[in-house]
């Protein structure tokens, strides 16, 4: 959000003194309620099952103890498959947010046959569901050679429709005569793109960032399917693994699967402040 | 972690980023921007040092692979951490022997077989794979399975009880490994059973009838949120639900394996009777066949008698002793005869492995003598090779119970053995998970559901 | 589909200039097509060419491996007549109805109040959307165990305070509830995020209007800041049911279709088909239909909102 909004905007009321704030209690009572599924899994993990399952309910942890994080680095390299997770999640991340960013561009602002047929075509691929595709693409990968590789990973989903989508419709906003500015100072197509339109679209950056690192640090089924060596693993295969061959740890599984949100979280923390221009100026409104 | 320092970046949000504009959107320019750039600049470093921190990880980015190369045998399985370890003890054991090393691709089992289908469909199957008993045939079916028949020494083959060798042939010919097997017994918390003043049985000939085991479960104590007991045939497992068919002389199959039997007293009274476990609250309407497992209550101390597997007692050993409960253990309740669920799994090589040879020979090191009974003295789960089963094992853990498991797979029927290894057996077994459930939950008629049963088996044997 | 952006631009602010309009050079069609190439490349092969497959396999019958069988139309014809199919699509289709409005109400009512200078706003605002960014195996991981029916927090509250606990796990609405409850605990901080970037549109009298108090304030909300915010609502509502129509990782985990086939949806259904039963021509039948309809249902809404568009 920049300061020009900042400022443009007309001074409030603010509320008086001495009132009560209902709107700001039920606000805090309902965050409090956001809150609580997130609470109450730090308290398990924190706790041994007994004192979660049994005896009388207690919402605080007994005695807070990290015995669960240590069963679950003991019993997996979990270090390791959060380097594993960061490394595919930031490639991929990148590759697909370039992706976006030149096709969005494209569909957006050149004029060309078949430009509404691409743009459905893209867009009916956001209703493909993924675990129905899975073996096809799996034989695919298999194909390619690609399997238990990372790039089996990245590459099958780095096009991505809705990012796609985003971009055209925060490009469409973005003024022709500056594009057509720089085209008649001799720019030419990437380069009219680098140095225009991309410093143009920061918010928009910020919103795919955040949507695709969370998207792919998220995902589960198909790189389980596609990586087979435990040293490739990411996190959320490892969770599976704590759910289990035999009966569930669920301190050591709901620790990590705190852990797990942790980087997701500092992504979007990094870059809220922009994700809600992002938003309000691409097609999501 | 190195790529996670970023966060130390300032995330202080102490502006209004939806402050209340004027509704037009301001023109993108670079002025005014100096946080935005920061941030933009953080963004930046955070690629950057996730791409070098974490550089790392992409050192790695090509794994070995589960696909059939030649020169390694890559065997997909899943273990629990017992199971592993002697799994890899083993592996090592033959690789010293042969040169051939072999990687162990472990996968949570409810995915193992997604997995390995994929990697079917793929041409990218591991030479090895581990499979239940009731999966096998599918495969085998297939054509997805390396026929061992004559790549086995005899001395291994014929080393197999006639029942577990039957539980890896299709029509005749051997498809790979009865690695070892399960079977189920009462759990109970000795002083839960102590306070309803129960003795349970400790002999195979005095086991609980139905009545008795039913009357002793309700004599078990309970609160508002505990019931006495759960029966472990959930969702895979929905084939151990025979147990109370065979025990009441009953079948599933007719006895040429090519249609329904159910349509008999014996199945309907075995029906009713688990039915009313659920309507009588016996056991927690949660362990229905596509409830969640059965064991795991008995930790929590939800119910004080679960009916559980051998191959759980590493699990469920440390967690009670943990707890400061002691367990005890006794036969499965029977009828007319007693019978037990067959368990256990076993190794199958894949027909496009292309290390026939290694991967034949490693199979009859797993399913020899010696390592046969080193896995199931060390994974505490039962063996399938006679003389085994005549010299009795050393157990890791609880021998005494382990003993009276034994016993109870004596009661493992042929008959039974048959029935729950046709090939369609994976489809008929999902079909059991289904007519269960709407018989435990939905209260669905029990002839109704033996109908609906007989109708399913008859499509899906065809 | 290019009715949702036309609906989308329709509120811009003045002054944004629409695409195209002006004179362009001719011979851009070349670059273009080289600019999407990669893109086109990627969808093609990973995307339509697997679809493609999918269809063509659901005209046979298949374990996955070895032999396959040529069926015709006859995995389609079992399709319509399989009762756990119609029980899924309905499941979907109640899951989307509760699920889908529940969240946009509730982001909304959260974005109106939130839209205003308070104290910590910032980290509110985050904490409602933070349950958007976490995964949904974790999602459901938590749904299980908040929601088990015999150790879970919830149902040793209610003990705790004389009620019977619920049967979250065995019983087919409370089962449907819980998925909703978490699957909308999930959602609320979307529909807030994108509500409050829709209010930057709003006139500001309009906006104060939610923030003063007195009798006209509903009236002001009901009758100007909810129409002004109609094409935001009508794309969250098309989102939503798109993923509503894919939930696959919630609902695996959580219930896992139980009890009975309470909460089995289209998705989950052709899993079960596809990996458990080993039926991968009726799992590819029941794929290619739910893409179909959630195709046909997002085209028809998107042209009656036209056609609103147009009228008004």
């Amino acid at each position: 959000m920049s300061s020009a909004v900042r400022t443009a905007s007309p001074r409030r009321r603010h509320r008086s003194a001495g009132r009560v704030p209902w709107r700001w209690l039920a606000l805090l009572l309902g965050a409090l309620v956001m809150l609580f599924p997130l609470y109450w899994m730090l308290v398990t993990a924190l706790s041994d099952t007994a004192a979660v399952t049994s005896g009388p309910l207690r919402l605080w942890p007994e005695s807070a103890s990290l015995a669960a994080f240590r069963r679950a680095f003991e019993l997996l390299p979990f270090g390791q498959f959060f380097v594993n997770s960061a490394a595919i999640a930031v490639v991929a991340m990148l590759l697909s947010v370039s992706l976006n960013l030149v096709a969005g561009y494209v569909l957006a602002k050149y004029r060309f046959r078949g430009r509404q047929v691409v743009f459905v075509l893209v867009l009916s691929t956001l209703m493909i569901p993924v675990q129905v595709v899975m073996v096809p693409q799996f034989q695919l990968v298999a194909g390619l050679g690609w399997v238990d590789s990372y790039w089996a990973v990245i590459v099958p989903r780095a096009a991505e429709a809705f990012g796609i989508f985003l971009c055209r419709q925060f490009m469409l906003g973005l003024p022709d005569e500056v594009l057509e500015a720089a085209r008649l100072d001799g720019a030419g197509h990437l380069r009219v793109f680098w140095s225009v339109v991309l410093p143009m679209s920061r918010p928009l950056i910020a919103v795919l960032v955040i949507l695709t690192f969370m998207y792919r640090w998220n995902e589960f089924a198909w790189p389980l399917i596609v990586l087979n060596d435990q040293r490739l693993f990411t996190v959320p295969i490892g969770l599976a693994f704590l759910q289990g061959q035999y009966g569930t740890d669920y301190p050591a599984l709901m620790g990590m699967a705190l852990l797990t949100t942790l980087p997701v979280v500092v992504v979007f923390a990094l870059f809220q402040r922009q994700f809600v221009e992002g938003v309000a100026r691409s097609g999501l409104r | 972690m190195a790529c996670h320092r970023v966060a130390g970046l300032p995330a202080g949000d102490h502006s209004d980023p939806v402050a209340p504009s004027s509704g037009s959107i301001p023109p993108p320019s670079g002025h005014g921007r100096g946080l935005s750039r920061r941030r933009f600049l953080a963004a930046a470093s955070l690629g950057t040092l996730a791409l070098t921190g974490c550089g790392t990880g992409f050192s790695l980015a090509r794994g070995e692979g589960t696909g059939s190369v030649e020169g390694r045998l890559s065997f997909s399985l899943w273990a629990g951490d017992a199971e592993l370890t002697v799994f890899q003890e083993l592996a090592d054991a033959w690789t010293r022997s042969s040169g051939v090393p072999v990687a162990l691709n472990v996968v949570p089992f409810g995915e193992l077989l997604t997995g390995v289908d994929a990697q079917l469909a793929g041409d990218r199957a591991p030479d090895l794979f581990r499979v239940t008993y009731q999966d096998i045939g599918l495969y085998a079916a297939g054509g997805a399975l390396l026929d061992v028949t004559d790549r086995l020494p005899r001395e291994v083959t014929q080393g197999f009880t006639d029942a577990f060798r039957q539980a890896v042939s299709q029509d005749g010919r051997l498809y790979g490994v009865p690695h070892h097997t399960d079977t189920s017994l009462v759990l109970y918390d000795v002083e839960a059973v102590q306070a309803a003043g129960l003795d349970p049985p400790t002999t195979l000939d005095e086991a609980w009838t139905w009545e008795e085991f039913t009357d002793a479960a309700r004599r078990l104590p309970t609160r508002a949120d505990q019931f006495p007991f759960a029966v472990n045939w959930q969702q895979a497992g929905a084939y151990r639900w025979l147990n109370w068919v065979a025990q009441n002389g009953g079948r599933l199959l007719d006895d040429d394996l090519t249609g329904p039997a159910v349509d008999s007293r014996a199945v309907r009274e075995a029906l009713v009777l688990t039915q009313g476990f659920f309507t009588e609250g016996l056991v927690p309407p949660t362990t229905s066949t596509k409830g969640s497992y059965a064991d795991e209550l008995f930790t929590t101390q939800t119910i004080g008698m679960v009916f559980a597997g051998d191959f759980l007692l590493p699990t469920i050993e440390p967690t009670l002793a943990e707890q400061g409960r002691q367990y005890g253990a006794t036969f499965l309740p029977r009828a007319e005869s007693a019978a037990a669920d067959l368990g256990g799994n076993a190794v199958v090589a894949t027909a496009t492995s292309v290390n026939p040879e290694a991967a034949a020979d490693f199979l009859a090191f797993l399913a020899g003598d010696e390592a046969q009974a080193r896995f199931c003295e060390q994974a505490v789960v039962l063996p399938t090779r006679t003389a085994l089963i005549e010299r009795g094992l050393e157990y890791a853990l609880r021998p005494d119970l382990m003993e009276l498991y034994v016993e109870q797979a004596t009661t493992i029927s042929q008959d039974l053995v048959e029935q729950v290894t046709v090939p369609q057996f994976n489809a008929v077994n999902t079909s059991l998970v289904e007519r269960l459930e709407s018989a435990f939950l939905g209260n669905a008629d029990a002839g109704e559901v033996l109908d609906g049963l007989a109708d399913d088996i008859e499509g899906r044997l065809s | 589909m290019t009715t949702a952006a036309t609906a989308a631009v329709t509120v811009r602010a003045p002054g944004t200039p629409e695409p195209g309009r002006r004179r362009r050079r001719g011979g851009e069609a070349p670059a273009a097509w080289a600019l999407l190439a990669p893109n086109l490349l990627l969808f093609g092969l990973f995307l339509l060419l697997p679809l493609l497959a999918t269809s063509w396999l659901s005209l046979y019958s298949s374990s996955g491996f070895g032999p396959r069988e040529y069926v015709g139309a006859d995995n389609y014809r079992e399709l319509f007549a399989d009762a756990t199919f119609w029980r899924s699509a309905l499941n979907t289709a109640v899951y989307a109805g509760l699920t889908v409005p529940v969240s946009l109400v509730l982001g909304l009512g959260v974005a109106l109040a939130i839209n205003r200078p308070m104290r910590g706003r910032g980290l509110l605002r985050a904490v409602y959307y933070l349950p958007y960014v976490i995964s949904g195996v974790v999602v459901a991981v938590a749904g299980r165990w908040l929601f088990n029916e015999n150790v879970g927090v919830v149902n040793r509250a209610l003990r705790a305070i004389g009620l019977p606990g619920v049967a979250w796990q065995s019983e087919a609405v409370p089962a449907m509830a819980a998925l909703v409850l978490i699957s909308v605990w999930t959602k609320v901080g979307f529909a807030m995020v994108v509500y409050l970037a829709a209010l930057q549109g709003v006139p500001a009298e309009y906006r104060e209007a939610a923030a003063t108090d007195g009798a006209s304030r509903w009236q002001t909300l009901r009758h100007v800041v909810v129409p002004l915010l109609r094409p935001t609502t009508v794309f969250l509502v098309v989102l939503g049911v798109i993923e509503s129509f894919q939930v696959f990782d919630v609902v695996y985990v959580l219930t896992g279709g139980g009890p009975g086939n309470a909460t089995e949806m289209l998705v989950t259904y052709a899993y079960a088909e596809g990996f458990d039963a080993r039926r991968q021509g009726y799992a590819a039948a029941i794929g290619v239909v739910t893409y179909l309809v959630v195709l046909a249902l997002t085209a028809v809404w998107w042209r009656r909102q036209r056609g609103r568009e147009v009228v008004s």
